[in-house]
């Protein structure tokens, strides 16, 4: 491939043979890697499925592991059921409203305190302070205040989003070239020019790595509310599946919770790159 | 040198302790607004702290009942009336334990499968699907399965903590090994080093930094593990202290709780902070996970 560097008038038909023939095994040697990693990819997956089905038993107490043919019946039963779609429908519903309400209260409340750089500082210990606490010990509190329903899974996921959101925004907001701002000013601009044309804009990739990341934050938040206490939702199914000694229901939730995880974290992913395809893909906690 | 006495008014010969004049006059200046600067934020931060106390203080009762928000003597007290029956240092030493071995081994674990997986390309690339599967499960919800495995004591915390450390660890103990330098690898190539040199003087140093800076972040996640454990099924533990009180309806119980818990966390990243220092001649590194 690094033959092209060479000028092609200088080569003759016999070297450009070489070269394709170099090429074609280069090629070769890459596909056949890939098929490689593939098929050893599929070849652990299949291994694990059927040693789980049929092996885990002998090693220990099947009640204690179930295997994926009866996890795969629960899931099948619970969408005949329609109970799977419903549970799913309410934690996605209480997570999504979290998630949102999260990522706004955030960006606003960021945006207010880059306002001031002397308010930022006067505040920065105890902004400190809550974002060290341990959001979810919150759980037990939400629950006692607003009951079994929607509020306080929804509140808990917004907190545990909002954080991340606002903290990365006021860390972006703060990390900008001193010189832009400076040039700015000195231009005139106003302070809700500065704000808006400068400050955001530079602290974009650092309030999308907030956004991108932070909805698995509001599925834990969602569901660790819906294991302390809640009647509906995957955390529930899960709870209530360990407490009936009910393993393959409680694996079942597991995986519709990771799989509606990845599924809006791709969803997410790709909204970025249609609305901002400039963006960096990276990801970072 | 040409006089510059019509610039200064000063004769050449007192020149330079004018200098020394101009600089120890700015000096002071400098000081001296730094003084100022410190000063109004060190008031400034107890007048918001006091301001927020007695807010918090007088609204309970009046603005906001008191089974929303207790006032802050309330919840005093009740830190009080725990801290002399013994009931928190009891409390307490069950989670701290659950979150010290669940650190130790999660973390343990983390680095030692990182090791393999990160010098073996192939390995990595076979195995890389299944820990994006796994890692996009969140542990919460693991929880309920390591107690149904293992029952309601201590093991299932540690478990559940062990996880919590174990993938951030893990995916930041690879990334450490991946990263390296390319030009750093050929260079010692290219002087002739072995495979167990490179590992030695190369890969290994520049894993260091990745490792030390998910040890720091870490410890905080393994105790939001015990505490999730206790949260779902226990009858000991600061968790279940906090949801104890929650269920008596006991507000000012379940804040002393919380604060207890955010007090743990904020002196565990506290006692972490050297860990930083250690590597001040490093580039800092962009660490990847974090779970509360």
């Amino acid at each position: 491939m690094s033959a092209i560097a060479t000028p092609a008038a200088t080569l003759s038909p016999r070297h450009e043979e070489v070269i394709a023939a170099a090429a074609a095994q280069h090629r070769r040697a890459v596909r056949r890697e890939r098929l490689v990693i593939r098929s050893s990819i599929i070849g652990i997956g299949v291994f694990v499925l059927l040693f789980w089905e049929f092996g885990l038993g002998y090693l220990v107490e099947q009640r204690y592991v179930s295997t994926p043919s009866a996890v795969l019946e629960r899931l099948i039963g619970g969408l005949q059921s329609g109970q799977l779609l419903r549970d799913t429908r309410v934690t996605f519903i209480e997570a999504s409203s979290g998630y949102v309400i999260g990522v706004v209260v955030g960006l606003v409340g960021a945006f207010f305190l880059a306002l001031s750089r002397r308010a930022y500082e006067v505040l920065e210990p105890y902004l400190l302070w809550f974002y060290s606490i341990p959001k979810i010990a919150l759980a037990p509190l939400f629950i006692m205040w607003f009951g079994l329903g929607y509020m306080p899974k929804v509140l808990l996921a917004a907190l545990m989003v909002f954080f991340i959101v606002f903290m990365n925004t006021v860390a972006g907001v703060h990390s900008i070239n001193r010189g832009l701002l400076d040039v700015s000013r000195v231009f005139g601009a106003s302070k809700l020019a500065l704000v808006t044309k400068v400050m955001f804009p530079a602290a974009a990739p650092a309030i999308m790595a907030g956004i991108r990341i932070t909805f698995s934050r509001a599925m834990v938040g969602a569901i660790l509310a819906e294991f302390i206490a809640s009647t509906q939702g995957l955390g529930f199914m899960i709870v209530r599946g360990s407490r009936q000694f009910d393993i393959a229901t409680v694996f079942a939730g597991i995986v519709v919770v990771a799989a509606l995880v990845m599924t809006v974290n791709a969803f997410i992913r790709w909204l970025e790159g249609k609305l901002l395809p400039w963006s960096k893909q990276e990801v970072h906690g | 040198m040409r006089d510059a006495t019509h610039i200064t008014g000063v004769p050449p010969t007192d020149l330079l302790s004018f200098g020394d004049q101009v600089l120890a006059e700015e000096r002071r200046r400098f000081n001296a607004a730094n003084r100022d600067h410190r000063r109004f934020l060190i008031t400034a931060r107890l007048g918001v702290f006091a301001a927020a106390l007695i807010l918090w203080e007088v609204a309970s009762g009046t603005i906001i009942r008191h089974f929303f928000i207790a006032a802050p003597s309330t919840v005093s007290v009740a830190l009080y009336r725990w801290a002399v029956s013994g009931e928190l240092w009891y409390h307490a030493q069950f989670t701290l334990t659950a979150t010290f071995l669940g650190y130790l081994f999660g973390s343990l674990a983390g680095i030692l499968l990182a090791w393999p997986l990160g010098i073996m390309r192939t390995l990595y690339r076979i195995t890389e699907p299944y820990f994006l599967v796994a890692y996009s499960v969140p542990a919460v919800a693991m929880g309920p399965v390591f107690i149904l495995w293992f029952g309601l004591g201590m093991t299932p915390k540690v478990v559940l903590a062990s996880y919590f450390v174990f993938f951030i660890v893990f995916i930041n103990t690879v990334t450490g090994f991946q990263q390296v330098p390319q030009g750093l690898l050929d260079v010692t190539r290219v002087m002739g080093a072995s495979r167990i040199d490179t590992l030695r003087t190369v890969i290994f140093p520049n894993a260091i930094p990745y490792v030390l800076a998910a040890l720091r972040i870490t410890l905080p996640a393994a105790m939001i593990g015990a505490v999730v454990g206790e949260f779902i099924a226990s009858n000991r533990g600061l968790g279940y202290l906090t949801r104890a009180a929650a269920s008596r309806y006991s507000t000012a119980g379940v804040i002393a709780g919380v604060l207890v818990l955010g007090g743990i966390v904020l002196v565990m990243s506290l006692m972490l902070r050297p860990l930083r220092h250690a590597l001040r001649w490093q580039d800092a590194v962009e660490v990847k996970g974090g779970a509360d």
